[in-house]
């Protein structure tokens, strides 16, 4: 609904403009605004948000393609989001540099892994955006440029791995909390040690090996490992878990409405907080 | 108190909840705006940082709260090892059983939702609380009428207004 600059210049001013704009009002919203005010306009706009996705969601729709008087605004009020989304990312730099850097500033313990942290970021950010702008032609050329070559050892080299090994570790974790899970200490741990035994039997050839002599008889074939073992999983397993689901919907249902009420309370919401 | 986050979006919030936390029980100048700290947005960076972070300080509890994945199991096994007293609550049913293996508490699906008004007994909290049961209570007798209708009327059913509305929602 929204058309594009016509021009590259007039683009650019639009973007200087609406920038300083935003930090204007923003400052002037600071100035003006006390605490009080503060948490009216984060209800209202809270309210707002929240009012226009559910009013274009159950809004009945006509034509084709399918829309209401609201649709047409999806897509801007979406990438306003992502541009909010997208401030609260330097955010997040912003806060990591003040934890490292003081840690390098005072030269406290383990100082030198705050160091690696700067370099880190520094190098991913220079060779990610100079490789970025190299525009290679697909296929890539048989000899990369350097920039390419080092961004490929600090990401797939470095981090893709480092990312691999950590999740392997998770082989080694399950072992040991399954080994603490299993313990028979209790009435419920006996249980669990026993649907676990079934379901992991069930699902490996030696269970299925274990119970061949049993014939695949509709009662007898039940005893069967590898069918006790599906019989668990679909009618034991899968009820407990939509009912943890229908609960946690509901909640989330509740959560929202009082999200969206200002009901909620906390820092943003409440003046009780 | 250290809080370490991964997603940057929620990082104001979390900021100013400390904060008031500090100042609502008088202790406003033990409050280190530096504590409250974004970690990392990658899921595996995210729980090395978070578990150093662990480590470094030897934290004594641990309040996992939140969306989780693969990386849940790697930060509460490494407060285990620790020894730290650890507590837990997510929405997500496929992360509930390794929270019940490795933490001392688990707050379970939608227990989530009601802490705050288990925990400050707000009557405004505590009425949405009744509202949620009671909206469960609903759905739970919509399931056993669908369960019932269909049962009743088999192949019929197709044409009965109220089993279309609960099966299709339409």
């Amino acid at each position: 609904m929204f058309s594009s600059a016509p021009t590259r210049t007039l683009l650019t001013a639009y973007i200087i403009a609406a920038l300083f704009g935003s930090f204007g009002l923003l400052y002037i919203l600071h100035r003006v605004l006390g605490p009080r005010g503060r948490r009216w306009l984060i209800a209202m706009v809270t309210f707002v948000g929240g009012l226009f996705y559910g009013l274009e969601w159950y809004f009945p729709v006509h034509g084709h393609p399918a829309k209401n008087f609201l649709t047409d605004y999806i897509e801007p009020v979406s990438n306003m989001l992502a541009v909010v989304a997208a401030f609260t990312v330097g955010l997040g730099i912003y806060s990591l540099c003040q934890v490292h850097g003081r840690n390098v500033a005072r030269q406290r313990p383990g100082w030198y892994n705050s160091l690696a942290f700067f370099i880190a970021m520094a190098a991913m950010f220079a060779f990610g955006l100079w490789e970025h702008y190299l525009h290679l032609p697909e296929p890539a050329p048989a000899v990369l440029p350097w920039p390419k070559v080092i961004y490929e050892v600090l990401f797939s080299g470095l981090f893709v791995p480092l990312q691999a090994a950590t999740f392997s570790l998770l082989a080694f974790y399950i072992a040991s909390a399954a080994y603490r899970a299993f313990r028979i200490r209790s009435a419920e741990a006996a249980l669990m040690m026993a649907a676990a035994f079934i379901v992991m039997l069930g699902q490996v050839p030696i269970g299925a090996w274990l119970t061949n002599a049993i014939p695949h008889t509709p009662v007898l074939g039940f005893f069967r490992l590898e069918k006790l073992g599906e019989w668990v999983l679909r009618w034991l397993n899968t009820p407990a878990q939509r009912g943890i689901l229908f609960g946690v919907a509901v909640g989330a249902l509740a959560m929202s409405l009082r999200v969206w009420l200002s009901l909620e309370r906390g820092t943003f919401f409440s003046e009780q907080s | 108190m250290i809080v370490g986050l991964r997603d940057p979006t929620v990082l104001p919030v979390a900021e100013e909840s400390v904060r008031e936390a500090f100042t609502a029980v008088g202790r406003s100048e033990d409050h280190r705006p530096e504590d409250v700290r974004f970690v990392s947005d990658d899921q595996f960076a995210y729980a090395l940082g978070t578990v150093g972070l662990m480590q470094r300080e030897k934290v004594a509890t641990n309040f996992f709260f939140g969306g989780f994945y693969a990386e849940a199991l790697i930060l509460t096994e490494n407060g285990q090892a620790l020894g730290a007293l650890q507590v837990a609550g997510t929405p997500d049913p496929t992360q509930i059983p390794f929270f019940i293996a490795t933490c001392d508490y688990v707050v379970i699906g939608d227990e989530y939702y009601a802490a705050t008004a288990y925990l400050t007994r707000e009557p405004t909290l505590t009425g949405s609380l009744v509202g949620q049961d009671v909206s469960k209570a609903i759905i739970v007798g919509l399931i056993v009428l669908g369960i019932g209708l269909a049962t009743v009327l088999g192949g019929a059913a197709t044409h009965n207004f109220l089993l279309n509305l609960l099966a299709q929602g339409r």
